[in-house]
């Protein structure tokens, strides 16, 4: 499904350079990254989401090298086939947690939002708990709360990747639990690679195969 | 809802106080050259009309400007008086009809006009109610000073005294009302008219007092002389006139040397106009004749300087709210990265998030216009009465 293929990516300012041979994911695959902090975990999942380009190489998702697409093309592509979820949830905090939820289908006019995807939206907030709090505020939801109003606006527009950058690191271990449940049943319900960035390595058990950063930098 | 409004609007409905005071920035400044501009226009209209429908003035020498406030807009005189005979001097040329005009008294907050009928007339204004003042002692109201007042012909309204101290005998007198003026929408509406004499009356210039001549009259009597009865002040004067005492109305002095504040002259036609305002010019007279449209003219051109520089002022000011402004949304942007880049990594196209920003700034343009257009309107409704409510 994903296929990295000789990719070669730096930061001018910083000297900071990724180099990766060959990495391919499968569908339904549960990857890790891991590596100590600054090593270029996220700057991976950041070129797997397109929101970085590489300066060579090639980064192909079902058959698309996503390095040759135009930015807004990047865009289009992540929001119709990507599902983001943050370590600081990044809940906007003047919407409510049912936009928030929404907030995908009201920033990219690709996603076109009607009243089943606004249904499919409920749908989503009841079942991890949040059916009571979807008008509520994000500031008025507890941290665990807020991260599954997260996985929600990731998981509404039914992306073929799900990405995690640290997405439990702000939780409790019940909390934590809760929302990779959610994140792994989807994953295996419609055979989306689920990868995630993770220091907790309780967690490491539960994926396939972890990829270690520290390989590619140079 | 669109999805770019819809964005845009809850962040402003969000952080609201930042909206209101964004908002309520934009509206005052285009409210302010607006209001201003409204305001400046209607009233120049008004002043201009009332001057351009009021041919000739005349009246004692001094300010131009303070004879044509008080004879066209029933400002309190400040010139002196001009003796009633140039109302017949006038009339004797044959050139033009002399309306006198008295304006020295008032009844609450409404100004006592002594004229003639002929000031009915010449200002076309109608009557709605009842009759025109026939004699002494009656009155006729505009159509506000009769909403305000409360009052319809048959009853009475008392001119206010002239003042603690004045020993000259102006004692308030009770006035019949026997008409009510129609809607005019003028300062005519504003004015309690009676004939000139009335107002002399008022003025302790003519009186009424129980006849000396009788026995129940003689206590107040101090000395009997061939033509003459000197009465101390227990003799009753008449502080209202009615069919009985009328008859015991009097004058003291001649007629012709009683004071008017103004003469509105109405030429025949124009050249008559030019033959009086000749001999006007030319004479030795302290008086002056004056043509009340050059005179406002001239007024309207200060309030309009005047009103260029806060124009100016405003437009300076303008400018620097707008940038103001503009540096708040570009700080707010500064601020929002972090959601920005949000919005970005989830998908979110630049054209929408820059089409979310803009509109932001837009609502609040708009709004702030709405606001200010709807004050404009307010302002062109009611401005001129808010006006006449602060300054009098």
């Amino acid at each position: 499904m994903i296929q990295i293929s000789s990719l070669d990516f730096s930061y001018a300012e910083s000297g900071f350079r990724l180099t990766i041979p060959e990495v391919n994911i499968g569908k339904n695959e549960k990857i890790v990254i891991v590596g100590p902090s600054g090593t270029g975990k996220t700057t991976l999942m950041n070129l797997i989401a397109g929101i970085l380009v590489p300066r060579t190489g090639s980064l192909t998702i079902d058959g698309v090298d996503i390095t040759q697409f135009e930015i807004e093309d990047r865009q289009d592509f992540r929001a119709v086939k990507m599902g983001l979820i943050f370590q600081e949830f990044e809940l906007l905090d003047y919407l409510s947690v049912l936009d928030n939820i929404l907030l995908p289908y009201r920033v990219n006019a690709i996603l076109q939002l009607d009243q089943t995807v606004v249904d499919q939206a409920l749908r989503l907030g009841e079942s991890v708990g949040l059916g009571k709090k979807l008008h509520r505020r994000p500031g008025n939801l507890s941290q665990g709360e807020r991260q599954r109003a997260a996985v929600c606006r990731a998981l509404l527009t039914q992306p073929a990747i799900l990405l995690g950058d640290e997405p439990t690191g702000n939780l409790d271990p019940r909390n934590r639990d809760q929302v990779m449940d959610i994140l792994f049943d989807y994953s295996q319900k419609v055979s989306a690679p689920l990868i995630i960035i993770t220091h907790d390595q309780q967690l490491l058990s539960r994926f396939d195969r972890k990829i270690d950063v520290t390989e590619f930098v140079t | 809802m669109n999805a770019v409004f819809y964005m845009a609007w809850q962040y402003l409905r969000y952080y609201w106080i930042k909206t209101v005071v964004l908002v309520s920035s934009i509206s005052v400044i285009l409210f302010l050259p607006l209001g201003l501009q409204v305001i400046v226009q209607q009233g120049s209209a008004m002043l201009t009309e009332r001057a351009e429908s009021t041919p000739l003035l005349i009246g004692a020498k001094g300010s131009a400007v303070d004879l044509t406030l008080s004879a066209i807009y029933f400002k309190q005189p400040v010139l002196d008086p001009l003796p009633n005979r140039e109302v017949f001097s006038v009339n004797q040329t044959g050139l033009a009809l002399a309306i006198p005009l008295h304006m020295r008294f008032v009844a609450g907050d409404f100004r006592i006009v002594g004229t003639s009928l002929e000031y009915l007339q010449f200002r076309q204004v109608r009557l709605g109610q009842g009759r025109d003042f026939a004699i002494l002692g009656e009155c006729v109201l505009g159509a506000t000073a009769s909403k305000k007042l409360g009052l319809e012909p048959g009853d009475h309204i008392l001119s206010s005294p002239a003042g603690a101290f004045d020993v000259a005998g102006s004692y308030p007198l009770k006035m019949k009302v026997v008409g009510i003026l129609q809607d005019a929408g003028t300062l005519d509406d504003e004015a309690i008219f009676v004939d000139v004499k009335t107002s002399w009356v008022i003025a302790g210039l003519a009186h009424g007092h129980m006849d000396v001549t009788q026995p129940e009259a003689e206590s107040g009597v101090m000395k009997r002389e061939e033509n003459n009865v000197v009465a101390n002040a227990s003799v009753l004067s008449y502080t209202e006139i009615t069919p009985e005492n009328i008859n015991s109305f009097h004058f003291h002095g001649n007629p012709e040397d009683f004071p008017l504040d103004a003469i509105i002259v109405v030429p025949r036609d124009r050249k008559s106009g030019i033959v009086l305002r000749g001999r006007y010019e030319e004479g030795a007279d302290p008086l002056q004749i004056l043509v009340p449209r050059d005179i406002i003219n001239e007024l309207l051109e200060t309030v309009f300087s005047v009103r260029d520089y806060i124009m100016m002022g405003s437009v300076g000011v303008g400018i620097a709210t707008l940038a103001t402004a503009f540096l708040v949304f570009m700080l707010s942007i500064r601020i929002r990265q972090r959601e920005i880049q949000t919005i970005r990594k989830i998908g979110g196209s630049s054209r929408r998030l820059k089409a979310i920003l803009a509109c932001e700034i837009l609502l609040v343009i708009g709004i702030g216009t709405i606001i200010a257009v709807g004050l404009t309107l307010l302002v062109s409704q009611f401005g001129m009465s808010l006006a006449g409510v602060i300054f009098g």
